[in-house]
């Protein structure tokens, strides 16, 4: 369940709703004298990833009919899926106000995504706030799923009484769930809890015999016991499964040295410092990139658009085949009316592997504003032949 | 302020009595432990107040000083301070903020400011230092490290002159931390600076959320190869980084320390690196060094992950000998401790010595073994404070943190002693910078912490068990002046208690390098053997403790004052 939520909403995020509330037929851009035509045209803004329009629409349908909750649920919906949860806490925060008590399902699914944002944003103060609002409403969301994440907050934030209780709450809704034990298991030994650490994780190896992250966790109770022939074979067995497995060669290694097995050791943390070497490159690069492209939005959003090109075009002349930035730069330059300019940037992004998706809509787009309209419904064909995606529950 | 002597009780001084189980008993010391640490900066009058110069634009250096050291610079046998400042990297560029900051001990419990007659100038984004004589003319010399070139000032008769052209180690880039020691055993100290990231304020990323920024992860950078400087006798250096091994990896080093941990006779660095591995310099003789640290143990946290090392000290915890590894790392990291096992091995001990669970919360920066209640074993002080400014965004945690004082049970075993610490372990600030020493001359360690953005802390250890102590100040003839590098064995009864000379260790900082000495209900040690850096060795039979011991390579007891 939780799996197919973050995909939806990384995907195609609150389009979804456009499966139980089809788009009106009247122009965007205009504006209409009822609240459902309103939403209707919000919609159809939606559906073209044209949020801050869509939130427009919203806001006045809002204002003609405030009773409605619905529209305040899906207003909270489109903040979410445009990356503004604070806006969409807000509008939940508002419609609380106004219907308290109200039971709708959609409480439950909306604050664990705002959660679940928050979280991605690393507040997770915020995100524990979130999720215990989540699970004050019955709904979508799995319960084992919403105390399981609360426990990985609560346990992020060091609050690991809170983790532990929230973990036991989510292993007593679904007790077969391996995820549950094994946040457990690693909590416990995050307080150094041995005996309980390793009975959460043989729980976990009764049901799943190959589950690496319950033997490594075995492995690391060995190590910290300074038991190292068993940390050894749990590490082995680790291995066996995911030989680039870094954690378990590290242990394996050091455990080897330990037992005088110095020079099968010694290749085990060769093979280990080579891993490390490349993912130490892989997490520069991705902070880097990020770094690029944070810099720019931050220039977009300021309205400094030049800027925000230059910024893009330092991190691409770094990283060339960073598809992101070169996405970003393509839609800095569609907002500085340089269309053409635009699509060799959205085409570069493709060329990358950049998402697709994405990418084929931004070409229809540009394409049109500069008159291909052959290109650009080549494009939208494009975009439109994309995977489905499954309703929202 | 004068104060009593730590033989008498300290009547009317808040001293919290503590209790620990099992503590205190070595040597026959007290099983009631007096732990007080009071706030005593305004009173000593010291002033210090660190700038950062913190912009919206959040360049990293801003958030990572400063440093703080103990010595002796005009050669009264009093310790004084000296306080790195930072200052503005903000429009115009780097300047000097306020200037960094020295003060003379009045031997009274007071300080001077004296930096307007110290002959100290130099303006720059300043981050540690370090002390030791470089010249050995028995003066001893600074060198401070900069987001920027570096600057060693050499003392001459108490005032000092820059002489960063002259000896050739002004460098370039980011350092950090600086330790002095005589790698290559040939009288003279050598000079290793960690250095950070390759960064540049041109290069100075966004980092955060759009509406939020933040100091960047260190990983948004790469990171810069460690200097080591060969001293060719008279104070003037040669870069030796490549030759000497020390410079082929670049690490992110924040921290860093020398130690003989193979007791081999040769000096060794531990390098406390951010987020990548650290690094353990094996000296295999005459300056050249074999990174070892994934092997021997100490590169990553005990399951494989590297830290985010800032601060470290070697010292032997657990009274086996050895010098063993702590290095502070991030909050939720918890710090690491590692024991050394003999054999080039060491073992991660975090959780095992109770140092994990009593550190998780904490971003740790400056750190010392010492031994704050005499009672002869090694505990740990740590300095803590978060990096980002704004953590509070985040989760609920905010910028200041309080400090640690962990107790050490004798056998390596650690709890938080902090909350029965004083109130100066109550203080909760953006702690970086920690040296300790016995500043008033009194026979128990204080501690001075810089903190970033901040006045410094100066923490007056006001307790008195009763337990007994001695200060050994060491003179080198063959060897370096200070004796840096030396290996101090005393013999109480069945124990042994060996400590080193250190110059650099924690966080950008230095300790004072007398060795200290706690020795619990024992009035006497039976022997003082110190094994110099030239590998001679020097006993001193049936010593008395309560005072200050000189000894002079060579010629053995020199100076003997009694504690103040």
């Amino acid at each position: 369940m939780l799996e197919y939520l973050k995909r939806a909403r990384s995907l195609v995020a609150v389009l979804l709703l456009l499966a139980a509330h089809p788009a009106s037929t009247r122009a965007a851009g205009a504006q209409a004298d009822d609240a459902g035509a309103e939403r209707r045209i919000g919609l159809e803004h939606l559906e073209n990833g044209r949020f801050g329009a869509a939130l427009d629409a919203y806001r006045r349908a809002i204002e003609i009919e405030p009773g409605d909750e619905r529209l305040y649920l899906e207003s909270a919906d489109i903040h979410l899926a445009s990356g503004a949860p604070e806006d969409a806490e807000a509008i939940l925060r508002e419609a609380s106000r106004r219907f308290p008590g109200s039971t709708v399902p959609a409480y439950n699914l909306l604050y664990h995504d705002l959660a679940e944002s928050w979280a991605g944003t690393g507040r997770l103060s915020r995100a524990a706030e979130a999720m215990s609002a989540a699970a004050r409403f019955e709904g979508p969301v799995d319960p084992a799923i919403i105390h399981r994440r609360l426990g990985d907050f609560s346990a992020d934030l060091l609050r690991l009484d809170a983790a532990l209780a929230a973990y036991r709450t989510a292993w007593a809704l679904d007790p077969g769930n391996a995820a549950v034990q094994l946040a457990l298991g690693n909590l416990h030994l995050r307080r150094n809890s041995l005996d309980e650490a390793r009975t959460a994780f043989d729980q976990v190896l009764g049901a799943h015999p190959d589950s690496v992250d319950a033997l490594h966790g075995v492995s690391e109770i060995h190590r910290r016991r300074g038991r190292f022939e068993e940390a050894l074979a749990a590490a082995d067995q680790v291995l066996r499964r995911v030989p680039d497995h870094r954690r378990a060669l590290y242990i394996r290694g050091t455990a080897r040295i330990r037992v005088g097995q110095d020079a099968a050791g010694r290749a085990d943390l060769e093979a280990y410092a080579a891993l490390e070497v490349q993912a130490q490159a892989d997490e520069h690069r991705a902070r880097a990139v990020n770094a690029f492209r944070m810099e720019g939005m931050r220039h977009l959003l300021e309205g400094r658009r030049a800027d925000a090109i230059e910024a893009f075009e330092s991190g691409i002349a770094a990283y060339p085949d960073a598809a992101e930035l070169h996405g970003a730069r393509g839609q800095a330059l569609s907002e500085s009316g340089r269309h053409q300019e635009a699509i060799a940037a959205f085409l570069s992004m493709l060329e990358s592997g950049g998402d697709a998706p994405t990418a084929h809509r931004e070409l229809a787009r540009e394409y049109r504003s500069v008159g291909d309209i052959e290109a650009s419904d080549r494009h939208r064909a494009l975009y439109e032949a994309r995977p489905a995606v499954r309703p929202r529950p | 302020m004068r104060r009593p002597g730590n033989r008498g009780f300290a009547a009317g001084l808040p001293v919290l009595i503590l209790l620990l189980p099992g503590a205190g008993t070595v040597c026959g010391a007290a099983a009631q432990e007096a732990v007080g640490f009071t706030s005593a900066a305004a009173e000593a009058g010291i002033d210090f107040v660190h700038v950062n110069g913190a912009t919206p634009e959040k360049f990293l250096p801003e958030t990572m000083g400063g440093g703080v050291v103990i010595f002796d610079y005009d050669g009264d046998a009093w310790p004084d301070l000296f306080f790195v400042n930072s200052g503005s990297l903000g429009e115009g560029g780097p300047r000097d903020g306020s200037g960094h900051r020295l003060y003379r001990n009045d031997r009274d419990g007071t300080f001077s400011e004296s930096i307007a007659e110290s002959g100290i100038e130099r303006s720059g984004y300043g981050m540690g230092a370090c002390a030791a004589d470089v010249d050995n003319d028995g003066w001893t010399d600074l060198f401070v490290t900069y987001f920027g070139p570096d600057a060693l000032y050499r003392n001459v008769g108490g005032r000092f002159e820059d002489a960063t052209a002259a000896a050739g180690v002004a460098g370039e880039g980011w350092s950090s931390s600086c330790a002095f020691a005589d790698v290559d055993n040939d009288g003279d100290v050598d000079l290793y600076v960690a250095r950070y990231l390759d960064y540049s304020l041109d290069d100075n990323r966004y980092c955060g959320l759009l509406d939020i920024r933040i100091y960047c992860d260190p990983n948004v950078y790469g990171g810069a190869p460690d200097v080591l400087y060969r001293n060719d006798g008279a104070g003037v250096f040669t870069d030796v980084s490549r030759e000497s091994g020390v410079g082929l990896a670049a690490g992110k080093g924040l921290g860093v320390v020398f130690a003989d941990y193979d007791l081999d006779g040769r000096v060794d660095a531990y390098v406390a690196n951010d987020l990548v591995a650290n690094f353990l310099f094996r000296n295999d003789g005459g300056g050249v060094f074999d990174e070892i640290g994934l092997l021997a143990g100490v590169a990553l946290g005990g399951d494989g992950r590297p830290m985010s090392g800032m601060g470290t000290d070697m010292a032997d915890m657990n009274g086996d000998g050895r010098p063993d590894v702590f290095v502070t790392n991030m909050d939720r990291e918890t710090h690491n401790l590692y024991a050394n096992d003999g054999g080039g091995l060491f073992l991660e001990v975090t959780f095992a010595s109770g140092v994990g669970q009593a550190t998780l919360p904490y971003v740790g920066w400056g750190t010392a073994f010492l031994d704050h209640d005499n009672d002869a074993d090694l505990d740990l002080a740590i300095a803590n404070g978060a990096v980002l400014d704004n953590i509070g965004q985040f989760r609920d945690t905010t910028y200041p943190q309080r400090n640690l004082l962990l107790e050490n049970d004798g056998g390596g075993a650690f709890r938080d002693a902090g909350p029965y610490a004083g109130a100066g372990f109550a203080l909760e600030k953006v702690s970086r910078g920690l040296a300790a020493g016995d500043l008033d001359n009194d026979g128990d360690i204080d501690i001075v912490i810089g903190n970033n953005g901040q006045s410094a802390d100066y923490l007056r250890n006001d307790a008195d068990n009763g337990n007994h102590s001695l200060l050994v100040r060491l003179m080198g003839s063959e060897s370096n002046r200070d004796g840096v590098g030396a290996r101090l064995r005393l013999a109480i009864g069945d124990r042994v208690l060996v400590r080193q000379v250190k110059a650099g260790s924690s966080y950008l900082g230095q300790n004072d390098v007398r060795v200290h000495f706690g020795m619990g209900r024992r009035a006497r040690a039976d022997r003082l053997e110190i094994v110099w850096p030239t590998g001679r060795a020097d006993i001193v039979e049936d010593v008395e403790a309560g005072g200050i011991l000189t000894i002079h390579e060579g010629f053995g007891v020199v100076e003997r004052r009694p504690f103040y």
